[in-house]
């Protein structure tokens, strides 16, 4: 037992750390419209460098690391609010992979087969055929669908779903709504072959512990540097104690990550459990602390010229994929 | 990041599991805080040191097991699973007391004081917080004047759970007179039973009777009492606090997996608002609960986290705080929501060592945002010592 990342791990997320600061670094967006969601030179040298392989396995192109490795990756990416559908990628990869549909499983890992996510709204049918209502995230160039469930995950031609783009308030990620009404998967497995719902979970809540980590972290650093009255802003226990809360919720975030990672790696008893408790905690982390930052930074909070912002429309996002806040805390207490 | 447990580990729970079963007191700790609480006290300490679990990450040498933190924790695990009874008057020797001198202190205060707190003999109390120092813990005024080879010790402390009973105390001192805040402290071990030490028990609000407030008139303690060097108790006093705002006190955080358990099991069971299903059934109460479980898996989660780090680090440090905050929390907002699902039964007082002392556990809740430290005083610690925020002290 031994809830701390080793050396290899650490040295995994630093590297993506520092090629995301490099390439995406965090900006307030003034009111410049997106074009595209990551630039496309960009996506291919994230794929080259195997992060959408990272957890599946060399014979089916990827590099052959675990769920935690994933998972660090994907604190990294929440930390650096990054652009790119790196998301429904893995979880079509892992699909693919488990469905012994090595090509697509190859295409996908390589980057040039890009997926969206769809997030079911009320009970799918996920089997050889889907049928669902679904919110959909990363439509940008995707060309494929993943959509999962407690039973079974599948990927399906988005071409063949009825897809229409929303006016997202997260504008950095094209998003839509729709219908998969009997559409046949290219690929499918079911929960005990590969269980992608518990991935999923575990995936999207490191990008919220990422999230809701380095928005403390500029926070902190504003309270710091901002001087009113004489001083700086975060002497004042009103600030400091906030900045507090905010690091018990990243800690918390990030323990339960952790821990999720490893059950559902291993396959512990309770591991989807200890999944939906971590996507719970580190949507609600990453809201209250983006939340907590818009206020500390005052009226520079509220524009869209500074970075909170930017925290504040990710982790609204994040928090409506994979599944929803109150499905979530059903599966905690069972009626 | 790992969480398989090793075949001895896994053998060392089945071993735990199948002692706890066979010897847990089948009686509840009696009311009252009195002499009749303190023999249970301390028999079932005596029991779990006669069968071999007292001190288990403890020094052999000093009669511990010597065994690892993960089996420490996988003993508090066993132990909150087996409803075992609450610690009582052996808390501050085995949770802070002891651990602090197995850091700090010298081989010959080990050998005589650590196997008697295993053994539950002796009882210890802190004696840290005075009328005028209390968040301000710096502003001690105790003051112990070196004679001799002893100490000379006048003044007051207060908030000190069973000083009643207590045969030591882990007591801070101002030993330079000319001194102020930090320095100039001593952290020396005080004999309970000394002469010119009078001790008076203030009730609380939970009908509780172990809080004490003591008053100290020229005691006389050998310098030999001394834990680290004459002037150096606040590093010690840290290292109490670190303690028991971190892993001192990892039952407790993991006795709230099960507390957790015991309510939604009277919200399945309790009669809800609309007088005729149960309180599950409810929306409002039924994610309620859900929310405090999941909060709750995640506080264990930081639990293990925090062994991690401890064991990579070799010392508790300021992030123990960010358990003691979240714990508290959870703690006063279980406490609520009992009172909530128990609906007009909440008017009646239950103690809470019984099963059903929800009420009882609700009044004593108030002291877990004010133990080690107030929430107020956690999160400044955070706010400073865990993310560098400036301090104000103009």
């Amino acid at each position: 037992v031994d809830l701390m990342p080793t050396a290899e791990q650490d040295e995994i997320a630093a590297t993506v750390r520092a090629f995301l600061a490099d390439r995406m670094p965090v900006a307030g967006l003034g009111r410049q419209p997106m074009t595209t969601e990551i630039d496309p030179g960009v996506w291919r040298e994230c794929a080259d460098l195997g992060w959408v392989g990272l957890g599946i396995n060399e014979a089916s192109g990827g590099v052959g690391y675990g769920l935690v490795e994933e998972m660090l990756l994907f604190r990294e990416l929440g930390r650096g609010v990054a652009g790119g559908p790196f998301l429904p990628g893995v979880l079509a990869a892992h699909v693919a992979a488990g469905a012994g549909a090595t090509d697509l499983a190859r295409s996908i890992v390589a980057g040039d087969v890009r997926v969206a996510l769809g997030t079911p709204i009320g009970p799918p049918l996920i089997g050889s055929t889907v049928t669902a209502e679904v919110s959909v995230a990363h439509l940008d160039g995707a060309e494929l669908l993943v959509v999962c469930d407690g039973g079974a995950a599948a990927v399906v031609p988005l071409d063949a779903c009825d897809v229409a783009p929303i006016d997202a308030v997260e504008g950095t990620v094209p998003t839509g709504r729709g219908a998969v009404r009997g559409v046949p998967a290219v690929a499918w497995v079911d929960a005990a072959t590969s269980p992608v719902l518990d991935r999923a979970l575990v995936l999207g809540a490191a990008m919220a512990t990422g999230l809701a980590a380095a928005v403390l972290a500029v926070t902190v650093t504003h309270a710091g540097n901002r001087v009113q009255f004489g001083k700086p802003i975060g002497v004042n226990q009103a600030i400091k104690h906030w900045c507090a809360d905010m690091a018990v919720h990243a800690e918390g975030a990030f323990a339960q990550v952790c821990y999720a990672a490893v059950a559902v790696r291993d396959a512990l008893p309770g591991a989807g459990l200890e999944a939906a408790i971590a996507k719970y905690f580190a949507d609600e982390a990453a809201r209250l602390n983006s939340e907590g930052a818009v206020q500390i930074h005052g009226a520079l909070g509220y524009t869209s010229e500074a970075v909170p912002y930017r925290y504040v429309h990710r982790a609204h996002l994040l928090a409506r994929c994979v599944a929803s806040r109150a499905s979530l805390l059903d599966l905690v207490v069972p009626r | 990041v790992d969480l398989t447990f090793t075949a001895e580990e896994t053998a060392f729970r089945d071993e735990v599991r199948e002692w706890l079963a066979d010897h847990v007191p089948a009686e509840t700790r009696p009311d009252g805080d009195g002499p009749d609480s303190l023999a249970f006290d301390k028999a079932w300490q005596r029991a779990q040191y006669d069968g071999g679990w007292a001190g288990i990450s403890w020094p052999a040498e000093y009669g511990g097991r010597g065994l690892s933190t993960v089996q420490q924790l996988i003993w508090y695990e066993e132990y909150a699973r087996a409803n075992a009874p609450w610690i009582g008057a052996c808390f501050v020797g085995i949770n802070h007391g002891g651990p602090t001198l197995i850091a700090r202190a010298t081989d010959e205060q080990k050998a005589f004081h650590l196997p008697k707190i295993l053994r539950g003999d002796a009882i210890w109390c802190q004696g840290f917080s005075e009328p005028e120092a209390g968040s301000d813990l710096a502003n001690l005024r105790t003051r112990g004047v070196v004679d001799g080879d002893e100490l000379v010790v006048t003044g007051q402390k207060i908030w000190t759970s069973f000083a009643n009973m207590a045969d030591y105390q882990e007591l801070l001192l101002r030993t330079d007179p000319g001194s102020s805040r930090h320095k100039g402290l001593t952290w020396v071990i005080c004999d309970m039973h000394s002469p010119g030490i009078t001790v008076r028990p203030i009730t609380t609000l939970d009908r509780g009777a172990e809080f004490c407030e003591a008053f100290y008139d020229e005691v006389r303690i050998p310098i030999s009492n001394v834990v680290g060097d004459v002037g150096d108790g606040w590093s010690v006093a840290m290292s109490t606090l670190s303690l028991e705002r971190g892993t001192g006190f990892m039952a407790e955080i993991i006795d709230t997996t099960q507390t957790i358990e015991d309510l939604i099991g009277l919200a399945r069971e309790h009669v809800g608002p609309d007088g005729r299903r149960t309180v599950i059934a409810d929306d409002e109460f039924a994610r309620r609960l859900a929310t405090l479980k999941a909060e709750i898996t995640v506080l264990r989660s930081m639990a293990y986290r925090a062994i991690a780090r401890n064991e990579r680090t070799g010392q508790p440090g300021p992030e123990g705080s960010m358990l003691r905050l979240s714990y508290g929390n959870l703690v006063q907002r279980m406490a609520r929501l009992a009172m909530e699902i128990l609906g007009p039964d909440a008017l009646v007082f239950v103690d809470r060592f019984r099963r059903d002392g929800w009420t009882g556990r609700w009044l004593r809740s108030f002291a877990a945002g004010l133990g080690g430290g107030t929430f107020e005083i956690q999160r400044t610690i955070i706010g400073e010592r865990v993310l560098g925020l400036p301090r104000d002290r103009s």
